[in-house]
């Protein structure tokens, strides 16, 4: 085949290629926001346990809302009509704000089922004695000034069951309540909560959910009046809001930033629209290729591929800042050629580390930067060539306009970069002992304000942080309600005597059928029953034949159908169930969520006895600690495998030990300048710091390649140099846009990037080698 | 026969003087007497009277008071037990049911009614009254009855009517009527 066949050959792949790949997008690609696949994967059931409840559980649905801006009277007017305007949309399960009347369905609920949910369904209960126990209590009850309370449930429940249960219900802490209503202690803020239907990690309905509270509320509204929103669903959308905008700005600033730079140096507009041409193809290739592979792409994936493969933006910068005047660009591609290939080989196969890692949001980050680089290489090498007319390069720049002596390679000041390592390595010693980050809420994209109003908003309304559970986990969900039973006197001991503040139960609301069974067995037939109240009632004052209402319940309970999973179907009770209790893939979990522990030695060592059945105490705030430190962990080892796979990459292209060397050096010498200077500032890293690290390396060894390239004819350093100040400029450019984000992430990825880029280059033209004389 | 109209002019100018040299006594005066003490401590006799009971259940016991929101009732006979009111929580002790059990009002409307009817006007509260009750004075000074109508469905529904009897800023005797029939009479004194 000739060799304009080839090219034209390569340009016809290359067109189909593209639109496979468009029609692959279009049709099949589906874009997820699910955050959970940029959380951690578990290693541990107490680790899949927290992944899931960070994805999914009762903590990451709650809404928490304020309304502010108004008197008392008419904020809680306001939220009165909310909390009643959010129970009509069914987008939410509960939704609480202090109103007791709120409760009411649950209430008739738990009144009916009394006889099978309550502990208090015990045989000696029903003797005479205790009943008469009961009903002095409930005659002393009856003359305290709640006496109205149980007043008119007394004929039909004179042991008091439904006391017992709605106990838990309606919380004996909870915020001040001012006109009726949850309010922060100075009267200002009206205080809800709304637990959505939407799972946390559901970042599109999260939202969806936070827009139908804004709008409602805006029906309702008093003047003045405003509303504050939080949660975690909710903090997860404003982080990816965040991250989209700041991107999205970062992308179009240095997109002119760029432009401008390359404009300034070709003198024509044309190369610099070709130059797109290959960042984009590798990012619609690669996008398609991750689609494939995975079934899906991730958000913030696409967001962070279009930063990795911005290095893919230089490659036609080198192409062109190279050919020389009147050369054919084909005879520049060739001329370049076997220092691009290596460039582009050795970025695309570092990012072989992230393609391995178990963390599926980096796994697809990985994939797409090795295809989208790679291609972009090739649609730099074979295509651009072929589609850039001989005449548009006529006026570019042909040497730097401000050559000065520090860009000429091979300084004699080279010492100065073995200083400036040598410096870095004792300040990296210094924090060695502080080097790592792993708190999970720093590796959280949440803006700053978002997370201070949420923890505001859930210090008003007491709230507390979930952080302790039990999990009880068994093949079936009888046996799991049974296990979570027989937790529940250590867990009322554990109350009583203050190491936690309170529990929750799914038991409680669906006790186990052997449970159920004894509580059935327990009740007395009407005879019985009749003859021992009779004997109960003598000398109390309560009038004969009052509880007529109670004999006729119980004898209904002892001949109801037991209660089902379905029990609660149509009351907020129903979404706390299925939080509570749920099917798992390795059979069946029921959390129990512990509130302010105040003793974990007192309830690890309670738990001891139950350590063997099933029954695991998770540390949320632990477990995430010890998931970030794991997969920082696993990100380290395979970094450092991806560097190995670029040196071994290195010395198979260039077959000069030395050589290898001379370009590794001033890679690995920006990466170590990097990480000294972030620990400098008081940053402590974090995985993402060490994706940002790959990228240096990566853009690092592409300085070093060419500055150590043995140009071929006469007045090619000057070309070379060229282009990297030109490549070196717009990845400097790019990564400042992204260091000025409000994003933390975007922010680390960004300084770490200009940072490394700044270092890369200086060390890579100190130390490079010398050209020989009458090159420059 | 046609009555002297002289007459009735003649009683009405005299009832005329008799309200000008009257000073005033309404609500906001009975109110900014008790606002001015700032504990009390009295004994009572309480006697509830139910459809659902043979005889009246009565208890005697002591009952005191802090400004601005503390309401503490000890019931002496024919049982013991403590009830605790501060702020928003209320705290029920009694040995014989082991535990303290400890209550918000907030989640207990008409509760919190009821107990506002007493604390707030031992605190002279009239703004705190007027929010759950239409507030009615009735009496001189020296002989005053205060009756209270409840305002929101939520207490409507369990009280419908307080009254308060009393003597300067001392109150002798409560009365409050429940939805229910119950009718409930504490008389306070130390006797």
């Amino acid at each position: 085949m000739s060799v304009n066949g080839r090219a034209r050959m390569a340009v016809a792949i290359w067109l189909a290629a593209l639109l496979a790949s468009g029609y692959w997008i279009a049709r099949h690609t589906s874009v997820t926001t699910d955050l959970g696949a940029f959380l951690p994967p578990a290693a541990t059931r107490a680790q899949e346990i927290l992944v899931d409840q960070l994805r999914s559980g009762v903590a990451s649905r709650l809404l928490l809302i304020g309304i502010d801006g108004a008197d008392e009277a008419a904020l809680a007017k306001a939220s009165s009509e909310l909390a009643q305007r959010l129970d009509a949309s069914g987008a939410f399960g509960t939704v609480v704000n202090g109103e007791p009347q709120r409760l009411a369905p649950e209430r008739d609920r738990l009144f009916g089922l009394r006889y099978a949910l309550s502990s208090g369904v015990r045989p000696e209960r029903f003797t005479a004695e205790g009943l008469r126990a009961a009903l002095r209590e409930e005659l002393e009850l009856l003359g305290s000034p709640l006496g109205m309370l149980s007043r008119r449930t007394l004929p039909a429940d004179p042991t008091g069951e439904l006391r017992r249960l709605a106990a838990p219900l309606a919380g004996a802490a909870g915020p001040m309540s001012r006109q009726g209503v949850w309010m922060s202690l100075d009267g200002k803020r009206a205080l809800l909560a709304a637990q959505t239907l939407a799972p946390g990690f559901d970042l599109d309905a999260q939202e969806r959910a936070a827009d139908l509270v804004r709008s409602l509320f805006a029906g309702i509204a008093p003047p003045g009046a405003v509303l504050q929103l939080a949660g975690p669903g909710l903090a997860g959308a404003a982080a990816r809001a965040a991250i989209e905008r700041d991107a999205r700005r970062a992308t179009l600033t240095s997109l002119l930033g760029v432009v401008l730079l390359l404009v300034a140096a070709y003198r024509s507009v044309l190369p610099v629209l070709l130059s797109g041409l290959p960042a984009l193809s590798g990012m619609a290739i690669g996008v398609a290729v991750v689609s494939l592979w995975f079934g899906q792409v991730h958000g913030i994936t696409l967001g962070f591929a279009a930063i990795l493969i911005g290095e893919a933006v230089d490659y036609p910068t080198y192409l062109y800042a190279h050919a020389a005047r009147g050369e054919a660009l084909a005879q520049t591609a060739r001329r370049i050629g076997p220092t691009l290939r290596l460039a582009v080989l050795t970025t695309s196969f570092g990012a072989i580390a992230m393609l391995l890692s178990t963390f599926r949001g980096l796994a697809q980050l990985g994939l797409l930067t090795m295809v989208g680089v790679a291609v972009a290489g090739l649609v730099t090498w074979l295509v651009l060539p072929v589609l850039t007319p001989a005449r548009a390069l006529e006026g570019k720049l042909m040497r730097l306009p401000f050559a000065g002596v520090a860009f000429v390679p091979g300084s004699p000041h080279r010492w100065l970069a073995a200083l400036l390592v040598a410096a870095a390595l004792p300040v990296i010693a210094a924090h060695s002992g502080r080097l790592w980050d792993d708190d999970l809420a720093n590796l959280s994209p949440v803006p700053e304000p978002a997370k201070a109003l949420d923890a505001e908003l859930r210090g008003q309304l007491g709230a507390p942080d979930l952080r302790h559970l039990l999990a009880v986990v068994a093949p079936e969900r009888e046996a799991v309600l049974q296990k979570s039973e027989a937790l529940q006197p250590l867990l009322e001991r554990a109350v009583a005597d203050g190491w936690i503040g309170g529990y929750e139960l799914a038991a409680r609301y669906l006790p186990s059928r052997r449970t159920q069974e004894a509580r059935r067995a327990a009740l007395p037939d009407r005879a019985t029953l009749a003859a021992r109240l009779a004997q109960a009632q003598r000398g109390l004052p309560f009038r004969d034949g009052l509880f007529a209402p109670f004999l006729a319940d119980v004898e209904q309970a002892r001949n109801a159908p037991p209660v089902a999973a379905d029990a609660w179907h149509g009351t907020a009770l129903a979404s706390r169930l299925d939080a509570l209790l749920a099917p798992g893939a390795k059979g069946w979990v029921a959390f129990v969520p512990i509130s302010s522990l105040r003793d974990a030695k007192m309830l690890g060592a309670a738990l001891q006895v139950h350590a063997d059945e099933g029954v695991l105490h998770i540390d949320l705030k632990r477990e995430a600690d010890a998931l970030v430190a794991g997969y920082r962990a696993e990100s380290l080892r395979l970094v450092l495998f991806g560097l190995l796979c670029i040196a071994a990459l290195l010395y198979a292209g260039l077959r000069d030990l030395a050589l290898t060397l001379r370009v590794l050096a001033p890679a690995l010498g920006a990466a170590l300048l990097c990480v000294a200077t972030l620990l400098a500032a008081g940053v402590r890293l974090s995985v993402l710091h060490l994706v940002a690290l790959l990228l240096v390396v990566g853009v690092g060894l592409n300085y070093a390649l060419f500055f150590n390239r043995r140009p071929a004819a006469e007045g090619e350093s000057a070309l070379t140099r060229l282009s990297l100040v030109v490549a070196g400029l717009a990845s400097l450019c790019a990564a400042l846009t992204l260091a000025a984000g409000s994003t933390p992430v975007l922010r680390a990825i960004g300084a770490t990037f200009a940072l490394g880029t700044v270092y890369g280059f200086l060390l890579s033209a100190l130390l490079a080698r010398r050209p020989p004389p009458g090159a420059v | 026969m046609r009555a002297d109209p002289r007459w009735p002019a003649a009683l009405l100018l005299l009832a005329a003087f008799r309200l000008a040299a009257a000073e005033e006594f309404g609500p906001a005066q009975l109110m900014q007497a008790f606002a001015a003490i700032p504990e009390a401590q009295t004994r009572f006799i309480e006697v509830r009277r139910s459809d659902m009971l043979r005889a009246p259940l009565e208890l005697k016991g002591k009952l005191l008071y802090q400004r601005p929101d503390r309401l503490e009732r000890h019931v002496l006979s024919p049982y013991q037990e403590v009830t605790r009111i501060d702020g928003d929580r209320v705290t029920i002790e009694n040995p014989a049911r082991g535990e303290p059990r400890t209550y918000s009002l907030a989640a207990l409307p008409a509760a919190l009614a009821l107990v506002e009817g007493l604390r707030a006007t031992l605190a002279g509260d009239l703004a705190a009254l007027e929010r759950h009750y239409r507030v009615s004075l009735a009496g001189s000074r020296e002989a005053w009855t205060l009756s209270l109508v409840p305002r929101t469905p939520a207490v409507a529904g369990a009280v419908s009517s307080i009254q308060l009897t009393g003597s300067a800023a001392r109150l002798t005797r409560v009365e409050i009527e429940e939805t229910t029939g119950d009718r409930i009479t504490t008389v306070f004194g130390d006797r």
